[in-house]
This record gives structure tokens, sequence and C-alpha cells, in this order.
């Protein structure tokens, strides 16, 4: 179904609409059902870089699902989530803060 | 060695994540002196690796904002759940126009669209207890 399907059907009942206001509508329902379903995966690749412990999710991840480091044979492998990180890494300030990037 | 951590990456990497950012942790084999920290896990020591980090993860859906787009190629949404955005959007000008009894009613098919349509295409939804 594309947009304009779902704008002629919404006007069939409301009459004529403003066209920003009907995709900020069904702009706004797809936020709702992605929260609510969690249901469209997507992967992305960035470069894993040397003493750097932190990286920036983007603002559209609602939930991260799986981490994979590519392995010396170029193979993505999945590892294991730290449950913990605040009991197992109390004592590392990197844990918590930007000290190194 | 770093290189050696990457043969068996789930063996010695391990993630945890805030609300903005994933953290990478490495384990730490080493026991320089002096060490910074004498933690379990460290930040990833070895050269960089390019595309050395994937990321799966449940986005939001892609911003429609032509006539022309479509939910499902377009917006990435399944099909199924497309009449949902027309109740969606029912509910919410019923409500705009102060007609609360039928915003109720679409919010209602609505919810009901949501929580029936299946959310995983594959595996075994729920454990298959025989009758007795």
């Amino acid at each position: 179904m594309t947009a304009k399907n779902i704008i002629e059907q919404i006007e069939k009942l409301f009459g004529r609409q403003s066209e920003q206001y009907m995709f900020q509508l069904i702009n706004d329902a797809l936020d709702d059902i992605a929260s609510n379903k969690r249901n469209y995966s997507v992967s992305s690749t960035t470069n894993l870089e040397e003493k750097k412990r932190w990286y920036e999710l983007e603002d559209n991840v609602i939930g991260v699902k799986r981490v994979e480091i590519l392995d010396t044979n170029d193979r993505y492998v999945m590892i294991p989530k730290l449950a913990d990180a605040h009991k197992l890494l109390k004592e590392d300030t990197e844990s918590s803060d930007d000290s190194l990037k | 060695m770093a290189t050696n951590k990457r043969t068996y990456p789930n063996n010695y990497f391990a993630w945890y994540n805030d609300d903005q950012r994933i953290a990478i942790v490495c384990e730490d084999t080493t026991s320089t002196t002096g060490e910074r920290t004498k933690e379990k896990y460290d930040s990833y020591q070895g050269s960089d690796v390019t595309g050395g980090l994937r990321i799966t993860y449940s986005s939001k859906y892609e911003t429609i904002n032509s006539q022309t787009h479509d939910l499902k190629t377009t917006g990435g949404l399944d099909s199924g759940l497309h009449s949902a955005v027309v109740c969606y959007i029912k509910s919410r000008m019923f409500e705009d126009a102060g007609d609360l009894q039928r915003a109720q009613y679409f919010k209602t098919m609505y919810d009901k669209t949501i929580r029936q349509y299946p959310s995983r295409k594959s595996g075994v939804r729920a454990l298959s207890v025989p009758r007795l």
C-alpha cells in the first residue's frame, strides 16, 4: 500500500487534508508500530577501532539484537552480551565515561 | 595478542550498552605493571579493522515523505500491518475532532491488529505440548 492509497482512504472519510499532516500521521503510526512490534531488523557495520570503548548508536535504533566481530577468517562471529557490566567493570572508569574516546 | 583474540571473537569479546551507545570490550589477558585497569575486560587493544563490527538491531521504519512511497518497499512495514496504519490515523483524526467514541473504536482496532500480527516469521513460536 502506498502513502497515496492511505491518504485516499482517509480523505474519503474526512475530506481533503494537508499532505504534510498526512505524512506526519503515517510516520507517527510507523514509529508506534515499530516500538510495539520491534520486527524490523537492520544491520550496520562500522570499523572496530583500537582503544575505542563506546560506539554511538543511530537515532533509529530501538534495541540491539546482535553484535558480531569480524574474525581473522573474514566471517562475522556473534559475541556475548555482558548482562552485569556495572558489576564486572565497577572499578573501570571507562565503563561509565568517555576517557578513551 | 589481539590478533589471536579475533580468531575466536566469542571467547574474548563482549558488549554492553546504555541508551545512546554500545560498548565493545575484550578480555584482558595481559598483566602489565602499572596498568590502568585490572578488570577482566578492557577496551580492544588490537589494530583497527575496517568493517570489523556489525550490529543488528530492531529499528524504526523508514520515513514516508512522498505519495509514491510504498509502506512495504520504502518503509519496511509488513503488508499485513498496513491496515493498522489506517486505523491509527483514523483514531488520531477522530481524537483531534473531539469524537472520542470513534477514536476509541479505531484505537481498539489498531491495537487488535498489532497484537494479533505474528512478530516472528521463523522458528517455533510456542512449545507444542500434546494433550494427554
